[in-house]
């Protein structure tokens, strides 16, 4: 395997733009997937009979709704969505690939849609916190606990999109790419075991990337949402938590 | 779909290229049904379902006051039920009694009228043969 071609798949040339076309087939799987259930579970809901699926996305609510506190009913309204969608989008997309057959690579291995999440969850999150301070508040918060870490304070927002999307690409690409590795260099009587127990751990990491990536978007809101005072203090602890 | 558009030179994912807008708009599209047309109903579903629960929790309530209340006045009137036998019961009593006490009085009253006359007649008697035995004597 040439390192070159790690990664390395069909693209799309869009008006001098470069789009790599197996992250998109399978962000519109995903994207698809997560709208079929919730589809479903509005279903169930408009016919008031409660199922499976609705229950599952009651109960997400629940636990998001929770966590923001009594944030939730004003700015942090936009969290809940977010949150759930990044699960269940980030969830498909870590384990779609690792059904036998299938034709597509996991897009969260890309460093694109990484970064594409982050920047959503990183514009939610100011959004919010300009929402829930005002735009004075906000600024200002920069400026704290002293004026002059101001710029280790927007260097730790800046951080966080970073971050975010490098931990979710990092473990994705390194999941492809020990497949690639145990399928290249073991002969083919010997890959089927490591390939399989790879796998298994692949479908752990998957859900556990989902969670991480879903739990620390409704952290940072939390932080947006939090009194500026106490708020380096529960960034930290988040921080650590997660 | 690859067949309409050129392939380029392979870049590995590595590289930050065209597809982040992509991506951005495409999750920003899902994000945006369920912002808008998944979540609201669930939430009002939730809401419903809560408000079920409330109303059935203060009806039931409602009703067990109610039964407290209907067991209480059940118990007041087995209460009061029981007082007037017991009253009854014991005026029956005396009553008997002094029936039976003016039975046995009158009863007592006829013995000792009977026992006198019973007397007097043997009283008679005898006066009766002492006369014959005079008249046989003389």
């Amino acid at each position: 395997v040439e390192l070159s071609e790690i990664g390395a798949g069909p693209q799309w040339g869009i008006g001098g733009l470069v789009v790599n076309a197996a992250t998109v087939q399978a962000s519109v799987v995903a994207g698809a997937v997560v709208l079929g259930c919730g589809v479903w579970a509005r279903r169930q809901a408009r016919r008031g009979s409660p199922g499976g699926m609705l229950l599952a996305w009651e109960a997400a609510i629940s636990a998001v709704e929770s966590r923001l506190g009594s944030g939730v009913g004003t700015a942090g309204r936009r969290a809940v969505p977010l949150a759930i969608s990044l699960f269940g989008f980030i969830l498909v997309a870590n384990w779609a690939h690792l059904i036998p057959g299938w034709p597509l690579p996991a897009p969260t291995a890309d460093l694109n849609l990484a970064l594409a999440l982050a920047a959503i969850v990183v514009g939610s999150v100011q959004l919010t916190a300009v929402r829930s301070r005002g735009w004075r508040g906000y600024l200002a918060h920069y400026a704290r606990p002293y004026w002059w870490l101001a710029p280790l304070n927007l260097l730790e927002e800046l951080a966080r999109p970073l971050s975010l999307a490098l931990r979710l690409f990092g473990t994705m690409f390194a999941g492809g790419l020990m497949i690639l590795l145990i399928g290249e260099l073991l002969p083919a009587y010997l890959s089927p075991l490591p390939h399989a127990l790879w796998s298994t751990f692949e479908i752990a990491a998957g859900a556990m990337q989902a969670l991480i990536f879903a739990l620390l978007t409704v952290l940072y809101h939390e932080a947006a949402l939090a009194p500026p005072t106490t708020q380096p203090a529960i960034a930290i602890d988040n921080e650590r938590r997660s | 779909m690859r067949g309409e558009a050129d392939p380029v030179t392979t870049v590995a994912s590595l590289m930050p290229n065209a597809t982040f807008f992509v991506e951005v708009a495409l999750f920003a599209a899902v994000l945006g049904f369920i912002t808008r047309f998944v979540v609201p109903p669930i939430h009002q579903a939730m809401r419903r379902r809560q408000e079920e629960i409330d109303t059935a929790r203060s009806a039931a309530s409602a009703d067990s006051a109610e039964a407290r209340e209907i067991l209480a006045a059940a118990r007041a009137e087995a209460d009061g039920i029981l007082d007037e036998a017991r009253r009854e019961g014991h005026r029956v009593r005396v009553v008997a009694r002094e029936v039976a006490d003016g039975l046995v009085a009158e009863a007592s009253r006829r013995r000792a009228e009977m026992l006198a006359e019973v007397r007097s007649q043997e009283e008679r008697l005898a006066g009766v043969a002492g006369a014959r035995e005079e008249v046989v004597v003389r």
